[in-house]
């Protein structure tokens, strides 16, 4: 899960980049270390994702267990 | 008591409306610092004295004279009210009827004291509720003090926002207000007093 | 030694860093030199925004999560917590558009960022405010500085005309709220919201007693906040507003201060009037209604693209508002999820908007989009499936939300309000629909094509984060599903 999230984060970051160069009419590939730091940004981004979501999960569980006692 | 609540209440009534149906701007502004003025007179006959000063201080004090500085410096002329009154009335009219009943309705079941309704011996007051004053059976302290004492403790909160409140409007009327246009010459204080007698007056050959 | 707030400035930790952050900014500004405030504005907008960055990892990294602080004035819970963090981002993306709108228009003027920290920083504080005394004081303190930022431009008329109008409605509005506000508290002796919600236990719309004044108090504190999120009776101060307000602070307008009012919205009426749910359940309803249908019939006949902007958010208020009213958790839950796709669509709406940017201004007209897609395809693309999301067309983000929210409104069995949204939401998708025509199907003439100027890296960033999220929200909604759901649980 954590390593698909983390290629889609990334190759999600990589489509941004190139859509922001697009639309600025610069060439698409211009300073292509950009383009690998917006992918490493959205690849952090979508690991983050992941883990946000699990910790979601376990505080929703625990409020609505929490809850369901009183 | 109560005939002075009824006083400073039908007064402050009546002003209000003036305030609004007065056709002089000027006359207005005169108005509203009556209407502010038996309000405090309401307030101190609620016991809060404090309030009352601090209303008259900075509302006819500060407020009303700054509206009556502006209002006569804008030299606005006496207008015609008739012809926009009776243009206005039906709806303005009817929308402020339904909120005027709906506050009555809703107000006077709830607002009358019991001991109005069951009209025994103990009957006094038509205008004030009658209540055991809790206040007065506990050790007292003047108005001012105890503001002091809640404020600075228990709700610093709200005394930190009112502080928030008053930076924002300093910055908003500085920044709505102030001109720097380059073309405006200006007063530099510093370089005034810097400035050398010697350096300054040169001969002209 | 005792300190009484002493665990309570913790819990406050973001807000207080927000506070010092711009007051360095402020003495920063006022101590640069004269003359080159062009450059001093750039600077604090990094400033600004870093500070916002800050501000969003201390709040998401706190570790208090409930907490009620100074003197049951203020309340940390998984909404405030949720809302704060919206409000945060959607003022670093408006940061993102000052950028170069700052420059282009000509504004040297630096309290424009502080007043939008400021009003950040309000806006923080309304969501988490637990008492009426301290949501005045919040309310008071977000709309002064957003009156002054309506009316930026002195020497516009529209832009004056604009604070004048938002300053009159906005005081008016608030003295309906104190006047709510202080008909409940003569009636029951406390201002704070659990105090009133355990005193109404159990009250329900049959007892005599207590009803009468108490739903006259609420009548008026609804028609306040009705009016501040320009919800349809009350809604029309908006577009005028809306139009005359520089771009970048009429996109602020139509996103944080929606998502802190919606938040109070939910805190008075779901924690201290929840009792009342029967009474305050018609207001909502009619209003919901209205917004809707004035929304997008208002939206038909406009010919000025703010304006159009300013009519949607009205329609979208509308939608949010059918959550309120179902007064279920689940229709908490569908609030949150629009509210999110609601800023992100808004934000890619208003960034569109600046970028089409010519020599001669900014564009004012819905004609100037004509024949945008040979302009700039990708725009009129971007422009394209934000429009659609707006409208709610199914594999978008909007769709998602307005799905939610109807089925929401279904499961509390308000079927009219479910129906006439899918109604009104059609009737919108009509408005929405000729703007793609105009974009697209129009016959070209080469004379009338002004190239748009070159848009800046954070505004194309901006651009691709929103098209982005309004594209992939829709194939992986859980987490969002989630927040939303961990939002909502505090109200359980």
């Amino acid at each position: 899960m954590g390593a698909s999230a983390a290629l889609f984060g990334g190759a999600l970051g990589f489509m941004t980049q190139v859509y922001s160069n697009a639309v600025r009419r610069l060439p698409v590939l211009r300073k292509p270390w950009e383009h690998g730091i917006a992918g490493l940004v959205g690849a952090g981004f979508g690991v983050g994702v992941i883990n946000m979501e699990e910790r979601l999960r376990v505080y929703i569980e625990e409020q609505t267990q929490a809850r369901s006692r009183k | 008591m109560n005939l002075f609540l009824a006083a400073f209440a039908a007064l402050g009534i009546s002003s209000s409306i003036m305030v609004i149906r007065a056709n002089n701007p000027v006359y207005s502004v005169l108005y509203l610092i009556l209407v502010f003025v038996n309000v405090s007179g309401i307030l101190i006959l609620q016991g809060l004295d404090f309030f009352a000063m601090i209303f008259l201080v900075v509302y006819v004090g500060a407020i009303a004279v700054l509206f009556l500085f502006v209002v006569m410096m804008l030299n606005i002329k006496v207008e015609e009210k008739q012809e926009s009154m009776l243009r206005y009335l039906p709806v303005g009219g009817g929308i402020g009827l339904i909120f005027f009943l709906e506050v009555v309705i809703g107000l006077d079941k709830e607002f009358v004291p019991l001991n109005l309704l069951s009209l025994g011996p103990s009957y006094e007051s038509e205008i004030l509720p009658e209540y055991l004053h809790w206040g007065e059976t506990l050790a007292q302290k003047t108005g001012i003090e105890a503001i002091g004492q809640v404020i600075y403790t228990y709700y610093f909160y709200y005394f930190f926002m009112a502080s928030f409140i008053l930076l924002v409007a300093m910055i908003g009327a500085i920044l709505l207000t102030l001109h720097n246009d380059p073309k405006v010459k200006r007063q530099e204080v510093f370089e005034q007093n810097a400035r050398e007698f010697s350096r300054t007056i040169q001969k002209a050959s | 030694m005792f300190y009484l707030f002493e665990s309570d400035f913790l819990g406050l930790i973001p807000e207080t860093f927000l506070l010092l952050g711009l007051s360095a900014l402020l003495g920063y500004g006022v101590w640069y030199e004269k003359g080159r405030e062009s450059d001093m504005t750039s600077h604090q907008l990094w400033i600004g925004g870093l500070c916002l960055v800050f501000t969003f990892i201390l709040l998401c990294e706190s570790p208090l999560m409930n907490m009620i602080l100074c003197y049951n004035t203020l309340i940390i819970d998984g909404m405030s917590a949720f809302l704060k963090s919206l409000i945060l981002i959607s003022t670093l993306c408006i940061f993102g558009l000052s950028f170069a709108y700052l420059p282009q228009e000509r504004i040297k003027a630096f309290e424009f960022i502080i007043l939008l920290l400021l009003a950040t920083l309000s806006l923080m504080l309304m969501v988490s405010s637990y008492d009426f005394i301290s949501l005045y004081l919040a309310i008071e303190f977000q709309s002064l500085g957003l009156y002054v930022l309506a009316a930026l431009k002195r020497d516009n008329e529209y832009s004056t005309e604009a604070g004048l109008k938002y300053f009159v409605l906005g005081a008016f509005s608030s003295g309906f709220l104190l006047f709510g506000a202080s008909l409940i508290y003569g009636l029951t002796g406390t201002t704070n919201f659990e105090d009133l919600g355990l005193l109404f236990t159990g009250v329900g719309p049959t007892d005599l007693f207590t009803q009468g004044s108490i739903v006259v108090g609420l009548l008026f504190l609804s028609v306040a906040f009705l009016f501040k999120v320009s919800a349809a009776p009350f809604h029309m101060w908006s577009p005028d507003v809306y139009e005359g307000a520089p771009t970048v602070i009429t996109a602020f307008f139509s996103i944080a201060p929606k998502l802190a009012l919606f938040g109070v919205l939910i805190r008075v009426f779901y924690l201290g009037f929840f009792d009342f749910l029967f009474s305050w359940q018609q207001i909502f309803f009619f209003c919901s209604l209205a917004s809707m249908v004035f929304g997008s019939f208002g939206a038909l006949g406009q010919v000025k693209i703010k304006r159009l902007l300013a009519f949607s958010s009205i329609g979208h208020v509308g939608y949010m508002l059918i959550g309120l009213a179902t007064g279920t958790l689940q229709g908490l839950q569908g609030i949150f999820l629009y509210l999110l796709v609601y800023m992100i669509m808004t934000i890619n709406a208003f960034s569109v908007v600046l970028s089409l940017r010519t020599r001669e201004g900014e564009p004012k007209f819905l004609l100037d989009l004509k024949n945008l897609n040979l302009k700039s395809p990708i725009l009129a693309i971007t422009l394209s499936i934000t429009l659609f999301s707006m409208a709610g067309i199914p594999p978008l983000a909007g769709f998602l939300s307005k799905f939610y929210l109807f089925f929401a409104a279904l499961d509390a069995s308000l079927y009219s309000l479910a129906i006439l949204g899918v109604l009104s939401s059609v009737i919108s998708c009509f408005y929405y629909i000729s703007l793609i025509k105009l974009m697209y199907f129009h016959k070209a003439d080469e004379v009338e094509l002004k190239p748009i100027l070159p848009i800046d890296s954070q505004k194309g960033l901006l651009l691709g984060l929103s098209f982005f999220g309004i594209l992939f929200i829709f194939l992986y909604p859980s987490p969002f599903f989630l927040l939303s759901h961990a939002a909502a649980l505090s109200f359980s």
